[in-house]
């Protein structure tokens, strides 16, 4: 069972777990989890399911593309090294993640 | 809701967030819980392996939030008791109505008409068909070369599976994009041996797997499977029956409601003002964004125009086609450097209403931006705003209107109101 902690910008966490493979963007938004809107559905067209990935946490996953680089160009809250979009981010067996959710997605 | 699709969850998940504290019922027709459909028409998201479609939500957090789900399909709308009856035979009542009834696709008579079984890909039941004859199919014939139909031959192709695309029209995608655009789309499906035939029509279907495809040129086409992807229609008629004004969709004012004010109606089946004209808009962007502002205009009570900029995106072999924006153009800016990527800025009297980009997500990202903003933009403009340095020049030879007539009103498609 992975498990993903979303903290809000305000600083408020929330968790969830999933069993299958999902990613980050999907946990949120089929779970409920506000500031994650996903206009897009996964697909590296928008640029509103940012989220701030810790370095030392990005170790599990792909680098940045060269599409989800030219989209994080364009967030609505700043970009920063942290920055990533969360359905590129695919979470499966004992990962164990915190993200950090922007001011705003649009 | 009167609708289980993108549009219809999307205000029931929205109102909540909104604080809003009246019941909340999402009628689904089909049966099931709100599913992703983009993926239906694309490879590898789907296979017949695929057991169910990939819920929009799950059934924990709508019964968390208070969203009450009914499988039931609406028969009749009662507008002077705000009554909504339902195929179980029950009724139930709403102070609020949003009709998010989608489109169906059009070609239920082609079987009748042209002889032979084709194949329509409206539901995840008809994916799952679709892709089971397709993955022991050796060629498919696809009537119709917009976004469905040019995805699903895309993913055909990773399949290994021949691909005949028949298009009335000169071009691809031809209601959605420039003349650019199109011809770029068509370069890469040709680039994968798809066999574009434009400007054609088919004029019967003979055999049985392979069933023989006549064409009017004369051409005979072999396929093992035949999918139709002409375009779909509003489904208006409940909204019609209930006395409210339907005209290629159901008709709504800038705030999306209907002549009567308790009822909303969003997303494909929804036909709303848009400068001089009214436009029917098939996407699950254009259905969500309308479903926030209804969500915001009930939770609220704060009635306001609905100032969505449309966009809109397709994958095809992983190249990305991506629009924003909608209107009228009678010039085309093309920006492309031969790199793969390109943007096409459309312009109608020096003012941009449209941002096609190609495999330039960036551009995209940017037009959307400056689109919301809703500053006036000129074609000499583009180098300082930041999208990648305009080189072409390339006014097209008359006023044209992205996709014209009602008959034909598909994606994007734009009909001048009198």
């Amino acid at each position: 069972m992975a498990r993903v902690t979303f903290v809000h910008a305000d600083g408020v966490e929330e968790v969830c777990t999933v069993d299958d493979e999902e990613s980050i963007m999907e946990i949120a938004t089929t779970q409920g989890i506000d500031g994650i809107v996903a206009e897009c559905g996964g697909n590296m067209m928008c640029a509103t399911c940012h989220v701030y990935l810790a370095l030392v946490e990005q170790g599990p996953f792909p680098p940045v593309s060269v599409y989800e680089d030219a989209m994080l160009a364009e967030t609505a809250s700043p970009r920063t090294a942290e920055s990533r979009l969360s359905c590129q981010l695919i979470v499966h067996g004992d990962t164990d993640v915190r993200v950090r959710l922007p001011e705003s997605q649009l | 809701m009167v609708g289980g699709g993108h549009g219809g969850i999307e205000v029931a998940t929205w109102l909540r967030r909104q604080k809003y504290a009246g019941d909340v019922a999402l009628l689904c027709g089909e049966g099931v819980l709100p599913y992703q459909r983009p993926p239906l028409s694309k490879e590898a998201l789907i296979s017949p392996e695929s057991p169910a479609p990939l819920p929009l939500r799950q059934r924990a957090l709508l019964d968390r939030a208070g969203i009450e789900l009914v499988f039931s399909r609406v028969v009749a709308v009662d507008r002077t008791s705000h009554t909504v009856q339902l195929d179980d035979g029950s009724k139930r009542t709403y102070e609020h109505l949003v009709l998010a009834t989608g489109a169906t696709p059009r070609g239920e008579d082609l079987s009748g008409r042209l002889g032979g079984r084709w194949h329509r890909l409206h539901t995840f039941d008809d994916a799952q068909g679709l892709w089971a004859d397709i993955a022991s199919a050796n060629t498919v014939t696809v009537l119709g070369g917009g976004v469905i139909g040019l995805e699903v031959a895309a993913a055909a192709r990773g399949h290994g599976v021949a691909v005949d695309v028949v298009e009335a029209s000169e071009r691809a995608m031809a209601r959605m994009v420039s003349p650019a655009t199109s011809e770029r789309l068509a370069a890469v499906h040709l680039a994968h041996d798809v066999r574009l035939h434009f400007d054609s029509t088919i004029t019967t279907v003979r055999g049985d797997k392979p069933y023989v495809v006549h064409l009017a040129d004369g051409q005979r086409l072999n396929a093992d499977v035949l999918l139709a992807a002409i375009g779909s229609a509003p489904n208006d008629t409940l909204a019609r029956m209930s006395g409210l004004t339907v005209d290629g969709g159901i008709i709504v004012d800038s705030c999306l409601r209907t002549v009567d004010h308790s009822v909303y109606a969003i997303g494909d089946c929804a036909r709303f003002p848009a400068g001089n004209a009214t436009i029917r808009l098939e996407s699950v962007q254009n259905a969500v964004d309308q479903a926030r502002h209804v969500a915001n205009v009930i939770a609220t009570g704060n009635d306001h125009p609905c100032r969505a900029v449309p966009w809109f995106w397709s994958r095809q072999y992983g190249s990305m086609v991506q629009i924003a924006g909608y209107g009228d153009t009678d010039e085309d800016v093309v920006d492309d450097h031969g790199d793969g990527g390109f943007s096409v800025f459309a312009f109608d009297r020096e003012q941009i209403t449209i941002v096609e980009s190609f495999n330039r997500p960036s551009d995209h990202a940017l037009a959307r931006r400056l689109l919301r903003g809703g500053r006036p933009i000129a074609p000499r403009e583009l180098r300082d705003l930041g999208f990648y340095r305009p080189i072409g020049h390339a006014p097209t030879s008359q006023q044209t209107s992205r996709a014209a007539s009602r008959a034909g009103d598909r994606a994007f498609s734009v009909t001048a109101t009198e």
